[in-house]
């Protein structure tokens, strides 16, 4: 039983979702017309059914009719939604600029208002106009003198007393316009040197990237055209119930119209200045403005007017001593009715390390002002975060993980040159630099030095008869070296003494006979006693090779040693 | 000693006679005040004046360039562009210009594809003087290793000089190509807006082919007032000597 209520409770909510949620919305199908159109107005009513007419304000200076009522019924989300459309068509009485509305709505005891559009009526353009065809196409623009990345409104309409269909429209295509359809097509009716037109209007926004003097080429549209055709007079079926409707092929021109492109001027450019060209205003605002340290505190940013909004730059939010920044990635909203108007929404996530005091640098972003014809600079408002001592715990960015942010490719949205440098760098190139002769002097220079270390080295330091000299020397000291490394035998020892003799005394001996051996020991200044004393120890190698003991270790190699050492004496 | 005083005296003001350095340093400042306040033309002035005194630099060429752009002279965009790349090549912002203002050029010019130059790859970011200087480096290390392995032949001094020999190559031939180059860069950019190109240095002589400003063309000779120039794809003709400008002045 303790359900009754419950179910209950949700029946009687309903209503209140319904009502809760009331709203009135006017919306005109242009806002800039001529006194000879119809404007289509519609007043939507959501959050009720039960709500009357509406009552709407600023239209004393129109003939009102209307044009209907549809309603619908949906569920979004679980709840409820209720609305009704109100559909009135306006002629303009005068010219002039009106504003229309608010449209106030009864709904029980309360009344709900809507908002206002502001309606600028022009003279009627018949007045102007000569005597025109039954279908014919006319091209405008907001402005024949545009600044470069400035966009202008191109706005077509095709009037027709026939009925056509299956339209096709070809705009012309210049380098450097950039056309781009911001509105769905609009059909009203009008008024054309007495003659009751029906209009397709289409509307472009045209962003221009070169200056200079251009000419927009006439557009093109296509249709079928449906002509009411009657039989002759003697036709019995003539009349309104057997008229042939005749479909027929037809193109249509536009004018073309001359445009002057003016570029921004140099003078007076800010330094931060990226191409912005428009009308903007900055916001600004730090939620919360106290928190604890390494809590998070959210700096927004809203920068929003109306130009060439993909040229507005992503403001950098510099660093903050003992604070952590993350940025979120800047959000660019254009507005659907006219791709003109939009904002940049900036976020950062600002986490104090420290309790203090955190003063947030002021923003600014420039652009040049087409209607001022003078470069903006504007700025966001400077904000202070207070952080209270904290729990010791880092807040994560709210903008979640960096790495995981949806990456969009850089659109070139216009082109210029870097800018000059400031570092002059000057080098006088008028006469020959030193360094010309420095640097062959330089390239010679080791050349020569090498030259002549080699050189030395071969012609002083290594001369042959040094070189002999050397080896001569050395000759001795390698024969008692092997004489003390202990057991020799007598063919080495034989060996040694032919070299020994080949390097001392600077022979080629084949072979050393121990009369040999005399002989030039005594023609080198070696005493009789000492060649004899060498003659026997030959004589003694000699028999042992000979008689095949050769191989074997040579024992008197201490009396060798001594004869050695006696001969290295007495040379000259 | 009085005598000896005074010469010196003089020597050392004798400088002052000559405009400083800082002088063409505050000339190039006021000549980039002039260009940021929109006077391009007076900058520009600024800029000449200090390359008529001698003194260049790439960012002077590179300022210049920019003068030349804001003024619409196309030709003389492109002509500085290059030859602030000749002093000062890989900079980053000098290629962007240049690769601009080549876009905006009206000739579309097809280059053959140079071999050598794609063998040769680092010179593009090197200066003649920036080689040389490195061959002179290597060359000193590969002379002092020689040396050094005359008195000690160990395993190191050996793998050492190989790397020298080969480092000594490298760089030669580099300096020998970067050398070439220079001295057989023959380049000209167009200046005029639209130049005919004829079949000899006479006015009345037949209109071969219509160039525009920015260029790149190959100067070849002189005859009187007229330049010979020629194009990748053979095409050759005369045009006026003031139609175009070598992007290397002679003799430097």
């Amino acid at each position: 039983m303790r359900i009754l209520p419950i179910i209950v409770s949700i029946f009687l909510c309903i209503p209140c979702t319904v009502m809760a949620g009331v709203s009135v919305d006017l919306q005109l199908d242009r806002t800039e017309s001529s006194m000879a159109d119809t404007i289509r107005m519609k007043i939507s009513v959501s959050g009720t059914r039960d709500a009357g007419e509406p009552r709407i304000e600023g239209l004393k200076d129109f003939s009102v009719s209307r044009g209907g009522t549809s309603s619908r019924t949906s569920i979004i989300n679980g709840a409820v939604s209720s609305s009704i459309d109100y559909i009135y068509f306006l002629q303009p009485k005068t010219k002039g600029v009106f504003v229309v509305g608010p449209a106030v709505v009864q709904s029980g005891e309360k009344s709900y208002s809507s908002n206002k559009v502001e309606l600028r009526i022009k003279e009627s353009a018949a007045s102007k106009g000569g005597e025109k065809a039954a279908i014919f196409l006319t091209a405008d623009v907001s402005s024949k003198s545009v600044y470069i990345e400035d966009q202008i409104q191109y706005t077509l309409k095709l009037f027709h007393i026939p009925e056509i269909s299956d339209v096709s429209l070809i705009v012309p295509e210049i380098e450097g316009f950039e056309f781009r359809q911001t509105e769905k097509p609009v059909e009203y009716q009008t008024v054309y040197n007495d003659k009751t037109y029906q209009v397709v209007q289409v509307r472009y926004s045209v962003t221009v990237s070169k200056e200079g003097k251009y000419s927009i080429y006439p557009s093109k549209m296509g249709m079928s055209v449906h002509e009411q055709s009657r039989g002759g007079e003697d036709d019995i079926f003539s009349g309104s119930i057997f008229s042939q409707i005749r479909g027929s092929k037809k193109t249509v021109l536009s004018n073309s119209i001359e445009i002057n492109v003016l570029p921004v001027p140099e003078k007076g450019k800010p330094l931060n200045y990226t191409g912005l060209v428009g009308r903007f205003n900055i916001t600004s605002s730090l939620d919360p403005s106290r928190i604890k340290a390494g809590e998070s505190a959210t700096l927004t940013v809203i920068v929003k007017g109306k130009g060439n909004l993909k040229r507005m730059p992503d403001l950098k939010l510099p660093g903050i001593e003992n604070a952590k920044i993350y940025a979120d990635n800047p959000v660019l909203e254009i507005s659907e009715d006219d791709t003109l108007e939009g904002t940049k929404t900036m976020k950062w996530a600002i986490v104090p390390e420290k309790e203090g005091v955190y003063p947030i640098p002021e923003l600014s972003i420039s652009y040049f002002d087409t209607g001022k014809k003078a470069y903006q600079q504007i700025k966001s408002s400077a904000h202070s975060l207070t952080a209270d001592p904290g729990t010791g715990q880092m807040a994560v960015s709210p903008f979640g993980d960096a790495r995981a942010a949806k990456k969009e490719a850089v659109e070139e949205l216009g082109k210029d040159i870097l800018p000059i440098h400031g570092d002059a760098d000057l080098a006088d190139v008028s006469g020959n630099s030193p360094a010309e002769w420095l640097f062959w002097v330089l390239m010679v220079l080791p050349v020569i030095i090498f030259a002549f270390v080699a050189g030395s080295r071969k012609f002083a330091g290594n001369s042959p008869g040094k070189e002999a000299k050397s080896k001569a020397g050395k000759a001795g000291r390698i024969l008692l070296k092997m004489l003390d490394e202990g057991e020799v035998t007598a063919e080495l020892l034989y060996e040694g003494f032919r070299t020994y003799f080949n390097e001392r005394f600077h022979l080629a001996l084949g072979s050393l006979t121990p009369g040999d051996a005399a002989e030039i020991l005594t023609s080198k200044g070696c005493s009789e006693e000492t060649a004899k004393g060498m003659t026997l120890f030959l004589k003694e190698l000699e028999n042992a090779i000979y008689t095949g003991k050769g191989g074997e270790p040579v024992s008197s190699v201490n009396d060798i040693a001594a004869v050695i050492k006696k001969i290295e004496k007495e040379i000259k | 000693m009085k005598r000896l005083l005074l010469i010196i005296f003089c020597i050392l003001f004798s400088a002052s006679a000559y405009p400083a350095e800082n002088d063409y340093d505050r000339l190039f400042d006021d000549a980039n005040r002039l260009y940021r306040d929109g006077q391009f033309e007076q900058a520009l002035n600024g800029y000449l004046q200090i390359e008529k005194s001698g003194r260049v630099s790439g960012h002077l060429y590179y300022n210049m360039g920019n003068a030349c752009f804001r003024l619409k002279m196309l030709g003389h965009a492109v002509l500085y562009y290059e030859r602030a790349l000749l002093l000062m090549p890989g900079d980053d912002d000098l290629e962007y210009n240049l690769s601009y203002v080549r876009k905006l050029t009206k000739d579309e010019i097809e280059e053959s594809p140079d071999i050598l130059s794609s063998i040769f790859f680092w010179l593009s970011f090197l200066t003649l003087d920036g080689i040389k200087w490195i061959y002179l480096t290597i060359n000193i290390l590969f002379w002092s290793m020689l040396l050094i392995r005359l008195f000690v032949r160990k395993e190191w001094t050996f793998n050492m000089l190989i790397l020298m020999i080969v480092l000594w190559a490298v760089s030669g031939l580099s300096f020998a190509r970067k050398y070439y180059e220079c001295a057989s860069d023959n380049r000209a950019v167009v200046l005029q807006e639209k130049i005919n190109v004829l079949s000899g240095p006479d006015p009345d002589d037949t209109v071969l082919f219509v160039l525009h400003a920015g260029t790149t063309v190959y100067y070849e000779r002189s005859e009187d007032k007229w330049k010979l120039i020629s194009l990748p794809d053979r095409k050759r003709g005369w045009v006026e000597d003031n139609a175009v400008e070598l992007i290397r002045k002679q003799g430097k």
